[in-house]
């Protein structure tokens, strides 16, 4: 996929991993891959960016003797879903712009 | 590779960055090797699942802010030696008014952009301005009855703000390719840094 639009779809896939129950690291890479593929170094910056921005929140949980982060998606983070989903409709109308069979769409 | 000097790597590659930001780095990819070796992969596998160090390094810095990243770069890895100190201390003459070059120079794109961009704006701001004055002047003539300079007044609001409207949105756009365009001079800038690092790794 064209490496700016993975961009921008990447931070919108992290806040969608953990848009239900809290989640951390690894588990998001798993549950995105059918979608996208994405490394822990792509993912590191992005979590941080996120937690910046205020779109998630990070806690520490203890798993089997050691400390995992888990993150929580904030009221903000949500609203970026919710933006996203309304922008969708435009990018699927440009879509069938893009993808539609000879002529122009002035019926002669 | 082992998981401790995968990790001693990343750190190495991160000098300079402060120890918060080493330490939450090196804690999540500490994390991410331990989460798959629960997964089921040995040590090793983990290890070169998660990637390189220096491109775990550079995904990293190239997301820190500017400021921070040139911090990073001008504290030394190690002590420096008493002859590095002896040639800084006499260097000062030299290399002091150099920075600040540098620094000016930058300093001066930044200014000089914004200054376009400002006086851009005050144009068309100036335009819609005295439109309104002449649509205010012809009413005041068209008032005491004088034609002539009433007709020449309302061409020449109509003309001043018609060139406003017209010159406000090539001025928008200006001025928000110039706003990307510095953000990409700053990218460029922190490549820079970014590649010297790696190359100085190499070493």
């Amino acid at each position: 996929m064209d490496t700016q639009i993975k961009r921008g779809l990447l931070d919108i896939c992290v806040l969608a991993a953990i848009k239900t129950e809290d989640s951390y690291g690894y588990k998001i890479i798993k549950d995105i891959k059918p979608y996208l593929t994405i490394s822990e170094s792509t993912l590191y910056p992005i979590l941080r960016r996120l937690e910046e921005a205020g779109s998630l929140t990070v806690r520490s949980v203890e798993h089997s003797g050691r400390l995992r982060k888990y993150y929580h998606i904030t009221d903000s983070g949500k609203k970026k879903l919710a933006d996203f989903a309304s922008e969708w409709k435009e990018i699927m109308a440009i879509y069938e712009y893009v993808t539609r069979e000879g002529g122009t769409n002035e019926e002669e | 590779m082992k998981k401790n000097e995968f990790l001693d790597k990343v750190k190495e590659k991160l000098a300079g960055l402060s120890e918060e930001d080493i330490k939450k780095a090196i804690d999540f990819y500490d994390e991410a090797i331990n989460d798959r070796i629960e997964d089921g992969l040995t040590e090793d596998q983990a290890v070169s699942a998660i990637g390189t160090p220096e491109d775990i390094a550079e995904q990293i810095l190239m997301d820190t802010p500017l400021p921070k990243l040139v911090k990073a770069k001008a504290k030394p890895n190690r002590a420096l030696r008493v002859w590095e100190i002896i040639l800084i201390v006499l260097g000062f003459p030299l290399w002091f008014p150099l920075l600040l070059t540098v620094a000016a120079i930058g300093l001066t794109i930044v200014i000089t952009i914004f200054a376009v961009i400002f006086s851009l704006f005050v144009l068309v701001l100036s335009l819609a301005v005295s439109g309104i004055v002449l649509l205010a002047a012809t009413i005041a003539a068209i008032l005491f009855g004088e034609g002539v300079p009433a007709l020449l007044q309302i061409g020449a609001a109509l003309i001043c703000i018609g060139l406003g409207i017209l010159l406000f949105i090539p001025v928008k756009a200006l001025t928000l390719w110039l706003l990307e365009l510095m953000g990409r001079f700053v990218k460029w800038i922190k490549s820079l840094f970014i590649k010297g690092r790696t190359k100085e790794a190499i070493k």
